[in-house]
């Protein structure tokens, strides 16, 4: 059963409409990726989805109900989370605050999420007591992605986990990634490094002029000489 | 000199009591909360009030506290909610609007004269050797130090605390993680005005109470606040001691007339050559 559906999606900042009708749809154990150039709309997508960008027009329906318009914090209650682009931490809180903030809707103890997310991430755990601020851009990462899983989510939403991290660092967020999918976690993961992210996911999305382009598995995208033209700069 | 210092201490107490309140409406509210010294006063009136009513004088400051804070968030329910997306700019004018206000409602039902919360003379005694402060300046000091080290376990410990931390870190990130950022305002609004009317009734215990005794806290308040880089609380407290002790301490040097002056020079030097505070070190709570 399709976890998340966006359908014919309208919208943007101050009536200047960013999608320009897009649909996505993302069953609930696969990772779907969201690709395509600078400015095609897919941080705009992510954020519409979770109720922090205004939706003229379409809707969106989460684990079988419409969503549209609903306000993070409840979102969050009903097991989607979003792990921003950039200043995803707060990096004056330790690490293990940070995490314990990713629950904060929550009244019952912690302390078996917080187990659950230090076994995925072990180099978190071994700095839980640091001030967050400290950590490597990496480790930023990771602990934003431990967070946003603190609730037991059904659904990841991911903008560009991979944005300035060197290659293997990369490779290990991408990892964790699919190693959250298997845990039974739905993902949608937005990323400038297509050709990663379509080898990753199961299925993905090309985006331009904040309309869909492309659907496909992430291998045929990859394979489909026209996509490789226009969008991972291949030849 | 060591004398001046004690004075020095018994005023930065009060300052760093203020300047907390200050600082966290700074960082979660985003805006110079201009009103913060006249709700200094109106807490000290209040006390003042309950202290005729012949209540014991700690249940007076704290029914203060309570009445102060009620009036605080329903004026940020029925005021500042309305302009907070206007900007910081439209948000500090108001507050000066709360403060005149503020100050004008005590002059209008205390008026303008000196008033005292015991008529008892209290004299100053030893307690180290060329240090005499009066016992009720030892009790601000201690009580002050007790407030201090609650707000820290407050900040550190309690899960609402951490979230005004994550919240001044961060007040977008806090809506996406989920943090009920509706309740975070209103505590830091209890927080913040308990601090302050503390620090007013240790003002007027000190001084006496003025209608005006608030506003002219408001630029060491401010200039404490930044100096220990705004929004940081920790910050602040260590901020409202150095201009405590500086403000004093000058006093053995120059005239007295000259205090004022002491934490304006101060505020202007820290912004020059270092906006971020002394203690604010890379945007981080020291």
């Amino acid at each position: 059963m399709a976890i998340l559906e966006v359908d014919d999606l309208i919208g943007g900042y101050n009536e200047v409409a960013i999608l320009n009708g897009v649909s996505i749809r993302c069953e609930s154990d696969e990772i779907v990726a969201v690709i395509g150039p600078n400015g095609a709309g897919k941080s705009t997508l992510m954020k519409s989805v979770f109720g922090l960008v205004p939706v003229t027009s379409g809707s969106i329906r989460f684990d079988g109900r419409v969503i549209t318009g609903i306000r993070p914090n409840r979102l969050v209650r009903l097991g989607m989370s979003y792990v921003p682009q950039e200043k995803n931490i707060f990096p004056s809180l330790t690490v293990e605050e940070n995490l314990q903030m990713g629950a904060f809707v929550r009244t019952e103890p912690m302390d078996e999420a917080m187990a659950k997310v230090f076994a995925l991430f072990p180099f978190i755990a071994e700095r839980r007591k640091d001030v967050s601020g400290a950590l490597s851009g990496g480790g930023r990462q990771m602990l934003a992605l431990g967070r946003a899983l603190m609730l037991d989510p059904k659904l990841l939403l991911l903008d560009e986990p991979s944005a300035g991290l060197a290659p293997l660092v990369r490779d290990e967020i991408f990892e964790k990634v699919l190693e959250i999918r298997d845990s039974g976690v739905a993902v949608v993961i937005v990323e400038q490094n297509a050709k990663k992210a379509l080898e990753m996911a199961d299925r993905g999305y090309v985006l331009a002029t904040g309309r869909n382009q492309a659907e496909d598995t992430g291998r045929s995208l990859l394979e489909n000489a026209e996509i490789g033209k226009l969008y991972l700069g291949s030849n | 000199m060591p004398q001046l210092l004690a004075n020095g201490i018994v005023f930065g107490c009060i300052i760093a009591l203020g300047a907390i309140g200050l600082t966290l409406i700074y960082g979660i509210l985003r805006f110079g909360n201009f009103a913060h010294g006249d709700t200094m006063s109106l807490g000290a009136y209040l006390a003042l009030l309950f202290v005729g009513l012949r209540m014991p004088f700690l249940a007076a400051v704290g029914l203060a506290i309570g009445v102060s804070i009620v009036v605080a968030v329903l004026i940020d329910r029925y005021l500042y909610a309305y302009i907070r997306r206007a900007g910081p700019i439209i948000l500090l004018i108001a507050s000066v609007g709360v403060a005149l206000f503020l100050r004008n409602v005590i002059l209008l039902i205390w008026g303008p004269d000196l008033e005292y919360y015991s008529r008892e003379i209290q004299f100053a005694v030893h307690i180290l050797p060329g240090v005499r402060l009066k016992p009720y300046e030892v009790f601000i000091v201690l009580a002050a130090a007790v407030l201090i080290l609650l707000v820290h376990l407050f900040l550190k410990k309690t899960k609402i605390g951490k979230a005004m931390r994550a919240c001044a870190d961060n007040l977008d990130l806090a809506e996406v993680v989920g943090i009920d950022t509706r309740r975070v305002v209103l505590w830091t609004w209890a927080v913040g005005i308990a601090l302050a009317v503390s620090g007013g009734v240790m003002l007027g215990v000190e001084n006496g109470l003025r209608p005006a005794m608030g506003w002219e806290l408001l630029l060491p308040l401010f200039a404490a606040a930044i100096l220990g880089g705004i929004g940081k609380p920790y910050g602040a407290m260590a901020g409202g001691l150095v201009i405590g002790i500086a403000q004093e301490v000058s006093a053995g040097y120059v005239s007295t007339a000259y205090k004022p002056a002491v934490a304006f020079a101060i505020m202007i030097i820290v912004l020059l050559v270092r906006p971020q505070g002394i203690f604010g070190g890379r945007r981080r709570w020291m």
